[in-house]
């Protein structure tokens, strides 16, 4: 096996290695959100219920 | 909330839930994906290149075989070890005038094989193909493709380094939407790639299973391709899958790197994605009765048998029923208790915007350059009329506001008409949207209708389209109805990116 072969593989191992390591980072990032998003509707569920009740009557 | 414990309530409150089976199994899997950067075989990858053969069955691709070929043998990986075989299934155009050009500028690389007597599809083709090249002792390794499917210049090499080690059966890759100029159908399969491929696969390395090789991207040793028989399985329409199940069953692995990437034409009408996506469903159901004995039967050689597969496999295969008995059990809590069939839409709908949040932002976020490009098919992935439930529901207090308002006893004969048919269509859309996207494949067959029919896909959803032919598959197969290979037509619009 020649030198560029070895290479080849060093690339694409370097590269691989970080793009599924991203996808833990990505994963928490969405989690954050998801968890936000549900922390905010429960915390404020009667305040934002209200707030809609007076917008629409 | 009324709980009376009837048992009609029981019921018709597990139908209700049905609906929320596909969202939790969808959950799960993208759950697991972050995992998959420490649970993967990258850390067992070592520069591996066999003697690949390539088998590109081809039957009237001459718009696209030239352009394959050519990024075949553009590929980086050794010239020595990469031989190139089109199967050409009888074909009438111009693929053999193509072919012979093709084998005279990459002499003792591509080969074309001839079939005279063609048109039975693609397994017997490919069969063809590998009954020749198995008499010589060449080939380490069997890439098996599609005419019109453009590998990456890096993707080959990227599926073999796996090969290294030996409980490796096969490798397939991330097949992803390629056409160029793409539409509306081409950017809602785009994303559906996403999940389907590099999401939900990766949770299946994960796992330690695999449901599917991709028909266009599977790399076989010469050794698990002679386990398993030394041809590929043609008394099915789900060729991949059988062949993805046997290897397992043979004890060896079958893998997805979700870094070797291929690029495909998909369909680009709803008549397009109907015939191949009736032809995969019908082949499942033939692929789930074939292996009858392995669901839920664990097995120390393979983990096709595991409970966490036999209920991911059967979530899909059942989802169009899950969603009709939801429908039907919150109508029927309608007219029984309005109140408590109003909670309990409520909460299905409540998960329904957690799972629909997660999955979408995170497959944007898995590859950023579909997502990108097909983002507002993903946001509209459930259907026009769907997301405007998901955003009323994702709004504390929203749904009550609009529907329930003054009318805070719960009496549904108080309300208004128009509220009561409407609370009622949203509580059966889980199951008539696959009603609106049947119709949807069917007017784009009415010259009168057919600017319709991509509207209707909007207002449905795509995932209820898939849902519609899963319905219909069983039909069909219930009825025995001909295996008919129904080939996706190609025009050559496929194009890698720069």
């Amino acid at each position: 096996m020649d030198e560029q072969h070895e290479n080849w593989f060093e690339e694409d191992m370097a590269t691989d290695v970080v793009a599924e390591s991203k996808l833990i980072v990505k994963q928490i990032i969405v989690s954050v959100i998801i968890l936000c998003f549900i922390t905010v509707r429960q915390l404020f569920n009667e305040q934002i219920t209200l707030w809609i009740q007076n917008f629409i009557y | 909330m009324s709980f009376d414990l009837s048992f009609v309530y029981y019921v018709l409150t597990a139908f209700v839930l049905m609906g929320v089976l596909p969202l939790l199994a969808s959950f799960f899997q993208f759950s697991l994906i972050g995992i998959h950067a420490n649970k993967n075989h990258l850390k067992r990858c070592e520069p591996f290149y066999p003697k690949v053969a390539i088998i590109v069955p081809a039957w009237n691709e001459a718009g696209v075989i030239g352009n394959t070929v050519d990024k075949l043998m553009g590929m980086e990986y050794p010239r020595s070890q990469l031989r190139v075989y089109v199967v050409d299934d009888a074909s009438t155009d111009d693929t053999p005038v193509i072919m012979q050009e093709k084998e005279k500028e990459y002499a003792g690389n591509v080969f074309h094989l001839r079939r005279e007597n063609g048109g039975q599809g693609k397994a017997h083709t490919l069969n063809h193909g590998i009954e020749i090249i198995l008499r010589e002792d060449w080939a380490e390794a069997f890439l098996i493709i599609d005419a019109d499917v453009l590998f990456e210049v890096s993707a080959l090499r990227r599926m073999t380094r796996h090969l290294v080690d030996k409980s490796i059966g096969s490798v397939t890759a991330y097949i992803k939407e390629g056409s160029d100029p793409g539409n509306l159908i081409n950017r809602f399969i785009a994303f559906e790639y996403i999940t389907a491929q590099a999401a939900s696969r990766r949770a299946q390395n994960v796992l330690g299973f695999m449901a599917c090789l991709a028909g266009g991207a599977q790399l076989h040793t010469r050794e698990n391709l002679l386990a398993i028989g030394g041809q590929i399985d043609t008394s099915s329409l789900a060729e991949d899958t059988f062949t993805t199940f046997k290897t397992q069953l043979n004890s060896r692995q079958a893998i997805f790197d979700g870094n070797a990437v291929v690029w495909a034409e998909e369909p680009d009408n709803i008549d397009g994605v109907w015939k191949q996506r009736l032809r995969w469903a019908r082949g499942n159901l033939q692929v789930t009765k074939a292996f009858k004995n392995i669901w839920l039967k664990t097995a120390p050689q393979h983990r096709l048998g595991s409970k966490t597969f036999s209920v991911l496999w059967f979530t899909i295969m059942f989802m169009p029923f899950f969603m009709i008995l939801s429908s039907i059990g919150l109508v029927s809590l309608y007219f029984i208790d309005f109140a408590y069939s109003w909670q309990l839409f409520k909460l299905l709908w409540v998960i329904n915007v957690v799972v629909y949040l997660y999955v979408t932002l995170f497959s944007f976020l898995i590859d950023t350059k579909a997502g990108k490009q097909a983002w507002f098919e993903g946001l509209l992935f459930p259907g026009l009329i769907s997301f405007v439930i998901i955003i009323f529901s994702a709004v504390p207090g929203l749904l009550d506001a609009v529907f329930i308002g003054a009318e805070s006893n719960y009496l549904i004969e108080n309300f208004p008409l128009v509220k009561q048919v409407i609370i009622l269509f949203m509580y059966a859309w889980l199951s008539t949207n696959m009603i609106v996207a049947y119709s949807a494949y069917r007017f784009e067959k009415l010259p009168v209708l057919r600017h319709s029919s991509k509207c209707l896909v909007f207002l449905s959803g795509f995932g209820a389209l898939l849902c519609a032919i899963t319905f219909v598959s069983y039909l069909k197969e219930w009825q025995g109805a001909e295996m008919k290979w129904d080939k996706t037509e190609k025009s050559g619009k496929v194009a890698m990116p720069k």
